[in-house]
């Protein structure tokens, strides 16, 4: 395919390891030092200028764009008001402490139980009530408009929401065993 | 009847009464978490008393906290679960972190330890405030609800239903008489046929009765036939009619409750919520009281009667016909669970080719531009191939299992067939009897596959019924004060430190400090976001401040009488809603009993006059839905001619000309200028221009007043206004 002209108008700040040095505070809020145009503090700061320079970003926040199709690539680095100050390709860019800090952070930000094992699945009256097995233990929790809010984010895979908005991952639903499946069978 | 979930409740019961015993009192409120750090499962929890936060583990130690020593105290959002930050000494420091079940509870302890941080004081709060689901089950509250399905208690409720019977308690009592009616006459059915065939038909010894008595026995069988036909009629007609009646007093009661709700009432909930409050649960109400109830009596009572009676006559046939009838019930139970679980895949692939095809032909430009046909008949293709498949075999299903059902249905049959037929045999019974239990079997078996459902249509209906009256109940947080103020209006406003916050966590104003004088027109300038909108709908009393004051004429707002206050306030909105109408009825709506003339003025004065008698049907034009549908420029002269009606003491004007063109926005400039003379108003824009009139600009930012002055005071600061009046000005050289 031909070049896209059109995109090459726009340029990402890519974090890598040579022109970013993540850092842990004391409590372990990830921090970091980057090597990129300056970053207005303000809105009303009409300076314009896109050499890059040194400085201390202080406390940042991580945001995926996939979530579920690439969690580990393009990772949006932010302030606490979710202005983007660059992106981390890969996290296979990072190793040693940065890469720590970085999953640390991702491990606390995105919490997503996954479910093993379905033992019992009732319905009454739009709500669904689930007891299963998943990765942090047997949890039990109720859905409302169930059908709805299991999210097909693949054919196979299944992200549910439930009604306190709490999330819960079916990595492989195929992959269940056949009475867990049975029973969410119906919601397919 | 839910499922229990699990909600490991003594478990914080335990470390809650730890936290309550590391202070000398009890704590004015607590708090629930469930996460480590890390996201590892803890059962956390922590309480204030004073000036002081305890928090802990069940085996950690007790942390204490100073609040006045944290800043910036935040509720932090993550995905899944949340946390609380706050900052000492510089130091950016984690109190807690849950999974979404205390994320509601996270959020007002945020609101309350900045309420104490700023020594703002509140009372003990209950430890059951910020739950979303009941403590007792587990079992989720419905949105915007209170009341666990699951645990309501069913007795107090039914006492609430009955002041709504009350006047139609003749009409009751009268249809109990025909239920008892009906189910008299229909176990005597029975009866009867055996003493024709015993009597008549099928005389064993002797001779058959008196023809006379033959005679009359067929005319009882016509006249039972005929009270069948009739009683069960007039019964279920009276109930109709009471059942309606009922269900109208209880939906014109929700809506007038809703009618009463402050705007924080109502936006607890969505309007979605109230609508089905109002039609569905109130729907769900009348079924109950037409349909479930009715089946409820109807069933019971021939279920007893018909057992009483041939109980009497032979108790161990009688068992024997009524063994089956509980495996008969879960059998049915079971069926229908099963074939509802087949036949919603069924639904649900339906509705997803019916979804597709909305999506598609939605977005039928953007496939053709995209020419991407092709790809999407593959799609539906697929989408229908499952439906068939499903629906093939359903219908297999449903087709092997149904006949299955029915002949189990019989099973009763067989059985008194087999037992009276032997004693038949012995000389011991006669045919009569056995078309006489015959007739019995039917008339239990009948309704058996509808009771097996009954339990389920009881709880729901109860479920319903409790939301109602939840509703009903509901004491109105925007109250008139016990004494109300209702005096005329002079329009001098005063903000005395008020503090307010739609959601929890979150004040949107802070202590804001500002006087308005009567005739004065305040221009309130800042971002989107920033409060502005609240500013004022903070004046109209649609929310009450959460601290501070506001007053008007020296009269705190909450002390006058909402009606007196309102209609004294006129408000220009960026959107105006019209209502389905025409637009003489709009306008008129603003003033009740108004004449037409004054409309016209109105109207003349907003210049609306000019294009609405442009229009074909001039004042009588249809708007709103299905109506004429006008530009954005004359709507908003109807709703300037709807202000001025009302010949406000206090105008608003939000964003009133934000949405116009230039020509129009001169226009209805022209007219906002005359309708201000002489008010006191509060105008929100971001077009600084429109401004230009106005005595004193308040800039707010982050929900605080960031500057207060005149346009040349604020030029002259050279901060935010300077900066925003200079910035528009450059875009507006660059459009030219």
């Amino acid at each position: 395919m031909e070049k896209n002209d059109f995109l090459e108008i726009v340029k990402i700040v890519y974090l890598t390891p040579e022109n970013a040095k993540f850092y842990e505070t004391d409590n372990g809020f990830p921090c970091v030092n980057a090597f990129i145009p300056m970053v207005k503090k303000d809105d009303l700061d009409t300076s314009s200028s896109e050499e890059p320079v040194w400085q201390d970003l202080s406390r940042v926040f991580f945001h995926r764009a996939f979530p579920y199709d690439s969690a580990d690539t393009f990772i949006s680095v932010t302030d606490k008001d979710g202005n983007e100050y660059g992106v981390i390709k890969s996290l296979g860019d990072f190793d040693g402490k940065g890469r720590d800090i970085i999953e640390k952070e991702l491990k606390r930000k995105y919490f997503t139980p996954v479910i093993q094992k379905i033992f019992s699945l009732k319905e009454r009256f739009g709500y669904s009530y689930w007891e299963t097995e998943t990765n942090h233990g047997r949890m039990s929790f109720a859905m409302h408009d169930t059908f709805r809010n299991i999210a097909k984010v693949s054919e196979s895979r299944l992200v549910l929401t439930d009604v306190d908005g709490n999330r819960f991952e079916i990595p492989d639903v195929m992959a269940l065993d056949r009475k867990s499946f049975r029973k969410i069978e119906l919601y397919l | 009847m839910p499922p229990k979930l699990k909600t490991n409740r003594s478990l914080y019961d335990k470390v809650l009464g730890r936290v309550n015993a590391s202070f000398d009192a009890e704590p004015q409120f607590v708090f629930r978490y469930n996460l480590s750090r890390e996201n590892e499962y803890v059962t956390g929890g922590g309480g204030v008393n004073g000036k002081t936060l305890h928090i802990c583990t069940e085996d950690g130690e007790i942390k204490s906290v100073t609040i006045t020593d944290m800043d910036d105290i935040e509720y932090i959002q993550y995905i899944g679960c949340a946390s609380i930050e706050y900052t000492t000494d510089g130091i950016r420091h984690e109190l807690c972190r849950s999974d979404m079940k205390n994320a509601v509870a996270l959020q007002n302890t945020v609101k309350r330890l900045k309420a104490v941080h700023s020594g703002r004081a509140f009372g003990r709060i209950a430890a059951d405030e910020d739950d979303t689901c009941c403590p007792k089950c587990g079992t989720p509250y419905h949105s915007g609800s209170k009341v666990c399905p699951n645990c309501a208690n069913r007795k107090k409720l039914l006492n609430k239903i009955l002041p709504f019977a009350k006047p139609y308690m003749g009409q009751i009592i009268f249809s109990l008489v025909l239920f008892f009616a009906v189910t008299g006459v229909n176990i005597y059915a029975p009866y009867i046929s055996k003493k024709i065939i015993d009597n008549y038909l099928y005389v064993k010894d002797g001779t058959p009765g008196p023809d006379s008595g033959f005679f009359g026995l067929i005319a009882a069988m016509v006249g039972i036939a005929l009270l069948l036909t009739i009683l069960p009629m007039m019964r279920q007609i009276l109930l109709i009619r009471v059942g309606n009646k009922m269900s109208v007093n209880l939906r014109e009661a929700v809506y007038r409750k809703v009618q009463d709700m402050s705007l924080a009432g109502i936006s607890k909930r969505t309007a979605g919520e109230i609508i089905t409050r109002i039609t569905q649960d109130t729907d769900v109400m009348r079924d109950f009281l037409m349909f479930v109830l009715p089946d409820i009596l109807r069933i019971g009572l021939t279920f007893v009667g018909v057992s009483l009676i041939m109980f009497i006559m032979n108790w161990k046939l009688t068992i024997l016909i009524l063994l089956p009838i509980p495996f008969i019930i879960l059998m049915f139970y079971f069926l229908r669970t099963f074939m509802h679980s087949i036949y919603t895949r069924q639904w649900h692939a339906e509705s997803s080719v019916n979804s597709l095809l909305h999506d598609v032909f939605s977005g039928i430009r953007v496939v053709k531009v995209f020419g991407t046909e092709k790809h999407e008949s593959k799609r539906f293709d697929k989408a229908a191939k499952k439906v068939a498949d499903i629906s093939k075999k359903n219908e297999k299903t449903w087709n092997m299992i149904m006949p299955f059902a029915f002949f189990l249905l019989g099973i009763g049959e067989y059985a008194v067939l087999f037992f009276v037929g032997n004693k038949i045999i012995d000389g011991t019974m006669t045919l009569g009897q056995l078309v006489m239990f015959m007739g019995f079997v039917s008339l239990i078996y009948g309704p058996v596959r509808q009771a097996a459902f009954l339990p389920r249509q009881f709880a729901r209906s109860m479920t319903s019924m409790a939301k109602i009256f939840e509703l009903l109940d509901e004491e109105p947080d925007v109250a008139n004060a016990s004494e109300a103020v209702d005096k005329e209006i002079v329009g001098n406003i005063r903000f005395n430190k008020a503090y307010f916050g739609y959601n929890n966590y979150e004040d949107i104003l802070k202590n804001i400090n500002v006087d308005i004088n009567k005739g004065e027109m305040v221009g309130i300038v800042g971002r989107s976001g920033v409060g502005k909108s609240t500013l004022i709908n903070l004046v109209m009393r649609l929310y009450d401040v959460t601290d501070g004051s506001i007053s008007i004429d020296g009269t705190d707002l909450r002390d006058y009488e909402q009606h007196c206050l309102r209609s004294q306030v006129g408000v220009v909105l960026q959107e105006t809603y019209l209502f389905r109408g025409t637009i003489y009825s709009n306008i008129a709506y603003a003033l009740p009993g108004c004449t037409p003339e004054d409309v016209i003025r109105a109207s003349k004065l907003s210049s609306a006059h000019q294009f609405i008698m442009k229009l074909p049907d001039g004042y009588n034009t249809l708007v709103g839905e299905r109506g004429q549908t006008l530009s954005g420029g004359e709507k908003q002269r109807i709703a300037i001619a709807r202000a001025i009606l009302r010949n406000p003491k206090i105008l608003i004007l939000d964003e009133a000309t934000a949405s116009l063109d230039t020509k129009t926005e001169k226009q209805i400039q022209d007219a906002l200028n005359r309708l201000t003379a002489g008010r006191t108003t509060i105008a929100i824009a971001h077009r600084l221009s429109t401004l230009r009139n106005a005595t004193k600009l308040i800039v707010l930012e982050k929900g605080e007043i960031e500057e207060i002055g005149t346009h040349d005071q604020l030029i002259a600061n050279g901060k935010r206004y300077y900066k925003l009046v200079m910035a528009q000005r450059q875009m507006s050289k660059m459009k030219k």
